[in-house]
């Protein structure tokens, strides 16, 4: 799966420096911190009955599955940094096209990610409009308190 | 013509942006109305022509930018999407009009402005053959139905329908895009039909996306298991449908209800179609997992049509009357889509219709009594003042309850019954048998009610109801119109069935279209 293929390499050949080892941990540890984040945010939305501590989980939600997709651009090879998809010289010539394909990371889905955001920005605000509406209302953003003093019948068209 | 397909989506989205600058010209309701009216006209004769050239050449590829297939985004639409979407903008067409007559709002531009938006998320959806564009199109889709769920928001109640839709809607659409970063990850593209074809051969080597790599198998079907939440949720499936589908239903306006139905929740049931027909066909990578998740949905759509149909008969609120109607519905059509055989996939598409045509008619016709009245079922003694109302009232609940062969209700529960006798699974047909008597009670009680409530005139509000009632007997007519050309004429049911067919077996096509350049016209 996309695991292996960031880490396939660190666990079948023998890393040969410390920073390949380290890069390796620090991977797992973000994508286990990625998955926990995930079920922590979830937990937060559905169990907060705050509406703000909601909206934050709901973000801290969004942006980790954001991070998921630098992860699946992210290439890692052994010994070299990966660099940004730009050639530097122009023109070029074949080995540094060889080295910018062996090293770069995958630009697509940073490109998503920024459309991503860009949309989540706008579900933000949104969703914090709704919310000062609901805070005019009720007077509380406490769903379970909110909920207490509400006539039964109210109607609206 | 192809260039229809992306003239389309922005043609809508510009027409929601000059609605909005209308405003800073006039505040002249009868320019608005006039202006969406004629604009949603323009983009239902566009989507009818767009259908009408699906049928001739069966799949149209439009490229954004003129960048072939997996590199940049195309638009794909085969007969399924350009039938769809053609109900979407005619629901538009009809909600652009009721609304002239229904909202009385002072912020009339915005209404039109988001329901623009909202249109414009459909047609994305459904044309759209790139999976991230979809989910792009899904949050502008999403967005527009929160919008338009809180337009009353000096209700509270209105806010706290669009609060949940909001909430759940946002993490269901996360899980979308998680799905989608997963399918990138493992196929390395994000174009359907290159996914469709890579799902079947995964070493297959395609221009600029080269060949699929790691476990595709897990991938696909984690992204595939979250896929099938997120649109279970669109369409308003049983669990998850109380998330928010009877709460938005009843605070919403109530033309905005009223095209729920065609313009969000079929987005849902294309999504389904799509991905376990097209993408992850029967004879794909992971055919054993989605028989069984197939298997699955039958389930879950006969559990959801019969919890539906349970709670439609106690309902004392009509929209929430209407929005349990709507769930079994498209609970069956879910069943439909579920049972895998072209008759299963024909009776779906029927099933959208009669319920968006059905639906329709019962909502124009209740605003009459919500205005005048309110929103109980008492209510509905109201539309006796008018023996048109009672007519068409009668008419779209008959349609709905689909017995009589009249209607265009009775051949979707027809094609269902015959797909899950041709399968061998009689439990289908005759559960789906049941459960459309137990909604008998819930569709009975309703007329029972409107006899015994009495009418009172002196108390009316509205005198005026020539819209409703005009759009209501079009619809009526058109229910019945459909119903009998399907007993007679027999192309319409050969047209069904040939989109079920072709959601089968074509799916060779669409990628050889999608991805070769071969442009159809």
């Amino acid at each position: 799966m996309f695991l292996e293929r960031v880490s396939w390499r660190a666990s079948k050949r023998r890393p040969r420096y410390m920073s390949d080892l380290l890069a390796s941990l620090a991977f797992r540890t973000a994508m286990i911190a990625f998955v926990f984040n995930i079920a922590i945010a979830l937990y937060g939305v559905l169990s907060r009955p705050s509406l703000v501590k909601k909206f934050l989980c709901l973000v801290a939600f969004t942006d980790s599955i954001n991070i998921f997709a630098v992860f699946i651009g992210f290439r890692y090879t052994p010994g070299a940094y990966p660099s940004p998809p730009i050639l530097e010289a122009i023109p070029t010539s074949p080995a540094e096209v060889e080295t910018l394909i062996n090293t770069s990371v995958d630009p697509l889905p940073q490109a998503m990610i920024l459309t991503a955001i860009v949309i989540g920005i706008a579900c933000s605000i949104f969703l914090l409009t709704l919310i000062l509406m609901y805070y005019r209302h009720y007077g509380t953003t406490n769903i379970h308190e909110a909920e207490e003093g509400e006539e039964p019948h109210a109607e609206a068209l | 013509m192809v260039f229809l397909l992306g003239f389309l989506p922005i043609y809508l989205m510009s027409s929601a942006v000059v609605v909005a600058m209308l405003s800073f010209i006039t505040k002249n309701r009868a320019i608005y109305v006039a202006f969406s009216a004629a604009s949603s006209l323009v983009a239902f004769i566009v989507s009818l022509y767009i259908l009408s050239l699906t049928i001739g050449s069966s799949i149209l590829v439009y490229r954004y930018g003129g960048f072939p297939a997996p590199l940049g985004i195309v638009y794909t639409v085969d007969k399924l999407s350009g039938f769809l979407a053609t109900l979407s903008m005619f629901m538009l067409l009809l909600t652009s009009i009721y609304s002239s007559w229904m909202i009385r709002s002072r912020w009339l531009y915005l209404y039109y402005l988001l329901l623009f938006l909202m249109a414009t998320g459909s047609i994305g959806c459904l044309y759209t053959g790139d999976i991230f564009n979809f989910f792009v199109s899904l949050e502008l889709l999403a967005i527009s139905s929160y919008a338009l769920t809180a337009f009353y928001r000096d209700s509270p109640r209105a806010i706290r329908a669009a609060l949940r839709y909001a909430i759940s809607g946002m993490i269901v659409t996360s899980l979308y895009l998680l799905s989608t970063f997963i399918i990138y990850g493992s196929f390395g593209t994000l174009n359907m039909a290159d996914i469709a074809l890579k799902a079947r051969n995964p070493s297959i080597p395609v221009a600029f996306t080269g060949t699929a790599f790691g476990d595709v198998v897990i991938s696909s079907k984690v992204a595939v298991a979250l896929i099938t939440w997120v649109f279970l949720f669109k369409s308003a499936i049983f669990p998850l449908n109380f998330a928010w589908q009877p709460y938005a239903y009843s605070e919403a306006p109530t033309p905005v209800a009223a095209a729920f139905t065609a313009i969000s929740d079929t987005v849902g049931l294309y999504g389904l179609i799509r991905f376990f027909y097209t993408l992850f066909g029967y004879d794909s990578i992971i055919g054993d997992f989605r028989t069984s998740i197939l298997q699955l949905l039958q389930i879950i759509a006969i559990s959801s049509a019969f919890v539906g149909a349970l709670l439609m008969s106690f309902q004392r609120d009509v929209k929430r009357f209407i929005a349990f109607s709507t769930m079994v519905h498209l609970s069956f059509a879910l069943l439909g889509i579920s049972l895998g055989n072209v008759e299963g996939i024909a009776s779906a598409l029927l099933h959208i219709l009669s319920n968006t045509l059905g639906d329709s008619i019962l909502f124009y016709l209740a605003g009459i009594s919500i205005v005048s009245c309110g929103r109980r079922l008492e209510c509905l003694g109201t539309l006796k003042l008018w023996r048109i109302s009672i007519i068409a009232f009668g008419g779209g609940v008959l349609n709905l309850f689909g017995v009589l062969p009249v209607f265009i209700g009775f051949w979707g529960k027809a094609l269902l019954v015959l797909s899950s006798i041709r399968l061998g699974t009689v439990v289908y047909a005759v559960l789906t048998l049941f459960i459309s008597g137990v909604t008998a009670i819930g569709y009975f009680r309703v007329l029972h009610q409107i006899s015994i409530s009495k009418a009172n005139a002196d108390q009316l509000t509205v005198r005026d109801v020539t819209i409703p009632h005009t759009l209501a007997l079009t619809l009526l007519v058109v229910t019945i119109v459909l119903g009998m050309g399907f007993s007679l004429y027999r192309p319409l049911m050969d047209f069904v069935l040939s989109i079920g067919f072709e959601v089968m077996n074509d799916y060779s096509i669409y990628i050889a279209r999608t991805l070769t350049g071969n442009l159809g016209q």
